[in-house]
């Protein structure tokens, strides 16, 4: 779907949950032409299906939709916290010239989960979903890299205060607790957590929703930072456009657990073809 | 199976209209109540098996269902089970607590093995052809035809990270272990150094976090490659768990903080002079004139805090050779 | 130097012994009969069997006796002989409708099929203490008796059946108000928590054993912490009955069905609406789901407070609306604690010896003391050093200032 699919990092190819136990008129009766993602005949939520984009290296792809249109499902199939039923999500590592993809879905447990530590970094909206509160900011950091192997307590605090000055966080409050941070300050450290492997693709989960205006227009700031800085991928999902059009080139517009409307973020935002893009544009401009 | 005439002959006892029993009556009794070992043949080959496996997936948690005994759960119940499905009558038995073979809790399980076993019970660590244990491996390195029994009282390392057992088990199963590791890392940078005192978590053979039982830091070298089996029952949480011998066991550390024991050099037992044993502190009454000892708040001179080896017996033997 | 000796475990554990026989005696008083107990400490007796999960009353009435009357150490001995005896048969399923009961009632409806029976309770009596009971003697016990039993055969109906009643959740069944139990689950083969190891998530049969045997204050605290606030259940109670229950086995030699004995035993059905998540199915047909709870022997709050649980249990692991919240709702939270011989016994186990553990945790303290110390020097040191940077003036200049020192000592 995107000019430079030679360059993907991450590619989901019809990837969809339910939650039910399914029939054979699920899919028939579901999605944005019936408005409603549940099945009538036997009450099955479709949360999403059909969800096929591509994620380009150092490219930011945002996914919009009101709640219930199936975004956050959509985010836990990419962080593999949440068994796809169908569909494949194809990785691509882009530091070795001639690697080749393998299908995420297809991996078991363990590996998903060796795999969600080192190459994948999210960053949830709300903070304690990311971080255990009862651990300092320094632990909450060093989470990922002590399960990578790190052993080293200097190297990691070391790592750690990096991670926090390039998040623009005080490296003085490495041993705080999180209780002690602002929203602001713990989105910062929730990506200082996610960023510490290094990983090949940030999740960002409605990162500045709920934050004050003032504050969720620096944390886009810092986003818009590391994009450049590190050129990683990113997902971001949010009901704001406003966000999706600071942060995404491109876009994929979900209604009812379906893609109805995908492309430049640019051009879906001043031609949108489908009814309910051109609802959620012109309620939001 | 003599379960059935005991029976018997306990309800013809019970409503018997004379409650008058002879002294010769009771000990007819205590031969007869109980199977040898006291859990029946069934209990045993089940502990039995499990202990098979958890042999073949060394510091792995298993499962089994845990007889009531006559003793509390919580004091040696895991242990007990162990030590009662392996004996045989030629079997030679050392029970410790504490390191100590004269410790009320060690007393009470020797007797309870005793009464329903007939074993011949031993307070020499080399002697024994069983060793069970609470809080300490024995300081006389054991050999390849002895087995070491600890009791156990939490069993699962993770506990202290996550309390759900569904979930802990599944982390096992995936080798995560972050959690922990981040809460050894928390306990750096709280209290300067890994603050676990005892029952120091260790992995087994790269694979499976394992909990040392409340054993000091002192004792978790001994574990690695060694000579002799090791066995781990918890009975009130239900799970058994082994080391075979020679098995790589190493304790969690950090390159820069690395693992260490509670030794101070230079600090010697002041009964027979080792500064090679695991020590305790022991309150000495000052003894008045007549010899006996007199408490402090009651006459002028005071007792002293000293220190003595946690292991009796090897205490008295280097005493006995000094 | 000398030493007091460190031998003397034995010794002082045999005396401790001697001990507990003598505080046991030392009243002089006439020995309670075993046959006493059983008769007058019913209840007792009865919550003894229920925790040492073995009926069998004269050993249980020897348990109090042993125990001096404490519950738990009496159903620990009990468990612990329980271990002892092999297992000759499985007895066969039976149905609480085949009770004789002595008592049934049923808080959803006034008039029940079969009436509602209220038996032997003090539920309304004033509890205002009955001093007369101290001057009971055998003349007015036999008194009792033949006054009784003079008006109960005065009074006593001809028809043999009497004592059994039709299931109030029978017909709330018929009427299509209750749902329907998970098919396969009743059919399995319950498994035994005594012979084989549990793990999680449990099947239903390893909650209701575990529970039936959990400890009465345990059940009754949990219970009522779901129902007091802790938890979203709101359960009426379908029907209690207590009575005689008949045990069968299959004769081992011809599979004959053989009743072998009855046993008296309580049994509580507790119903609850529970909402779906799933709208589709809350919207077809709403129904009230079931509780169950059982105990030996005459135990009413143990059979409600089990059948609570059973039900909040229930209703949390199906993922219901209801029935998520409070810690009665987390099965692993209920079922890993309400065991009174595990809970007491490890709660006690703090009495034994920790001399090693704690000489390592002495060390342990000694270093993080250090620590702390060596952190709040530095600390201090950087305070003295910001305040010198902005010239003010000393920490003991500031105490000077407001606490002036006359070079007096204070009175």
């Amino acid at each position: 779907m995107s000019d430079n699919s030679s360059k993907w990092v991450l590619r989901a190819s019809n990837l969809a949950r339910r939650y039910g136990s399914g029939c054979p008129y699920c899919t028939t009766l579901t999605g944005p032409d019936h408005d409603t993602n549940q099945c009538q005949v036997c009450g099955t939520v479709i949360a999403c299906s059909g969800i096929s984009f591509d994620l380009g290296e150092a490219e930011t792809l945002g996914i919009v939709g009101e709640s219930g249109s199936g975004k956050s499902t959509v985010m836990q199939l990419v962080n593999l916290s949440n068994p796809a039923d169908t569909g494949e999500l194809w990785y691509r590592s882009l530091g070795t010239s001639n690697a080749e993809p393998i299908n995420l879905l297809a991996l078991d447990k363990f590996a998903r989960r060796v795999f969600r530590n080192q190459q994948l970094g999210i960053v949830h909206q709300r903070p304690e979903l990311g971080l255990n509160m009862n651990f300092t900011v320094g632990g909450n950091v060093a989470e990922k890299l002590l399960m990578a192997g790190w052993r080293n307590v200097g190297q990691i605090r070391q790592r750690a205060s990096e991670l926090m000055q390039l998040t623009e966080l005080p490296p003085s409050r490495l041993d705080d607790d999180p209780h002690t941070f602002s929203g602001g300050m713990l989105q910062r450290v929730q990506i200082s957590k996610a960023l510490s492997s290094n990983p090949a693709v940030l999740l960002l989960d409605e990162v500045t929703t709920g934050l004050d205006l003032s504050v969720q227009a620096r944390v886009l700031d810092l986003i818009k930072r590391l994009q450049w800085e590190l050129r990683i991928a990113m997902l971001v999902v949010s009901h704001d456009l406003g966000v999706i059009k600071q942060l995404a080139s491109r876009t994929v517009v979900l209604k009812n657990g379906q893609m109805v409307e995908h492309g430049l973020t640019d051009q879906i935002l001043e031609d949108p073809q489908h009814p309910y893009t051109q609802l959620l544009v012109s309620s939001t401009l | 199976m003599k379960q059935p005439d005991s029976l018997k002959a306990l309800i013809t006892q019970l409503t018997a209209p004379s409650e008058e029993a002879t002294s010769s009556d009771r000990e007819q009794e205590e031969d007869t109540l109980y199977n040898f070992g006291f859990i029946d043949e069934d209990s045993k080959r089940e502990v039995r098996r499990k202990l098979l496996k958890a042999v073949a997936i060394p510091g792995h948690l298993v499962p089994f269902a845990s007889r009531d005994l006559p003793v509390a759960k919580g004091w040696g119940t895991g242990g007990l089970q162990i030590t009662l499905a392996l004996v045989k009558p030629d079997d030679t038995l050392k029970v410790i607590d504490q390191g100590d073979d004269d410790s009320v809790n060690a007393v009470n399980l020797r007797r309870f093995i005793q009464k329903t076993t007939n074993l011949q019970v031993t307070t020499d660590t080399l002697e024994a052809t069983i060793v069970q244990t609470r809080h300490r491996v024995p300081e006389e390195p054991l050999g390849e035809d002895q087995i070491l029994v600890l009791q156990v009282p939490m069993a699962d390392p993770l506990r202290w990270v996550e309390p759900s057992i569904e979930r802990s088990t599944e982390m096992h199963a995936e080798a995560d272990y972050a959690p922990i590791w981040v809460y050894m890392y928390e306990s750096v940078v709280r209290s300067g150094d890994v603050d676990i005192s005892s029952q120091y978590p260790v992995m087994v053979e790269e694979r499976y976090l394992m909990d040392t039982t409340p054993a000091p830091r002192y004792d978790v070298p001994a574990l690695h490659m060694s000579k002799t089996l090791y066995l781990y029952g918890a009975g009130r949480e239900k799970r058994i768990y082994a080391i075979p011998p020679y098995s790589r066991v190493a304790p969690l550390e950090f390159e820069d903080y690395p693992f260490k024991t509670e030794q101070k050099p230079g600090q010697a037992c002041e009964k027979c002079g080792s500064t090679a044993t695991y020590l305790t502190q022991h309150y000495i009454e000052a003894k008045s004139v007549d010899g006996t000892a007199s408490h402090s708040a009651t006459n002028g001179t005071e007792g002293y805090w000293a220190f003595f080896c946690s292991d009796t017996s090897y205490c008295n033997k280097r005493k006995k050779v000094i | 130097m000398g030493y007091v000796a460190t031998k003397g475990g034995t010794e002082a554990v045999l005396k401790a012994e001697q001990l507990v026989e003598y505080f046991r005696l030392r009243g002089e008083s006439e020995p309670i009969r075993i046959e006493q107990i059983q008769d007058q400490f019913r209840l007792a007796v009865d919550r003894a069997m229920g925790e040492g999960s073995l009926y069998a009353p004269a050993l249980a009435a020897l348990a109090l006796k042993q125990s001096e009357g404490d519950a738990v150490e009496a159903s620990f001995l009990l468990r612990a002989y329980r271990s002892t005896l092999p297992r000759l048969s499985y007895s066969l399923p039976t149905s609480g409708a085949r009770m004789r009961a002595i008592r049934r009632i049923s808080s959803t409806f006034k008039d029940i099929p079969g009436g509602q029976l209220l038996g032997p309770t003090r539920d309304y009596q004033p509890r205002l203490l009955n001093t007369l009971l101290n001057h009971e003697s055998s003349q007015t016990v036999r008194r009792y008796l033949a006054d009784f039993e003079a008006q109960v055969r005065q009074n006593s109906p001809s028809d043999g059946q009497v004592g059994y009643f039709p299931k109030v959740i029978e017909s709330m069944r018929a009427q299509g108000i209750m749902a329907e139990a998970e098919k396969g689950a009743e059919e399995e083969e319950p498994f035994d928590v005594t012979r084989k190891a549990i793990s999680f998530p449990a099947p239903r049969s390893v909650r209701l054993q575990i529970l039936t045997r959990g400890d009465n204050g345990s059940l009754l605290a949990f219970a009522y912490s779901s129902i007091r606030g802790y938890g979203d259940v709101h359960p009426t109670l379908g029907e209690m009955r207590v009575g005689y229950l008949p045990v069968e086995v299959n004769h081992p030699l011809t599979g004959e069905v053989v009743e072998i004995g009855e046993i008296l035993a309580t049994e509580c059905e507790m119903v609850s609406r529970v909402k779906s998540t799933n709208e589709a199915e809350e919207e077809s047909s709403p129904k009230f789901g079931l509780g169950y709870g059982f105990s030996f022997g005459h135990g009413e709050d143990k059979a409600v407070s089990m059948a609570i649980l059973d039900r909040v249990l229930s209703a949390s692991k199906a993922g219901k609306l209801h029935g998520q919240s409070g810690p009665a709702a987390n099965e692993e939270f209920v079922l890993l604690h309400v065991d009174a011989i595990e809970a007491s016994g490890f709660t006690a186990h703090y009495k034994l010896p920790h001399y090693v553990t704690f000489q390592a945790d002495i060390r342990v303290l000694e270093r993080a003391k250090d620590h702390a110390t060596a952190k709040s020097a530095e600390s201090a040191e950087k305070h003295r050093r910001f305040r010198q940077k902005l010239a003010l003036p000393t920490e003991a200049d500031e105490v000077e200032r407001i606490m002036p020192d006359n070079g007096e000592d204070e009175g």
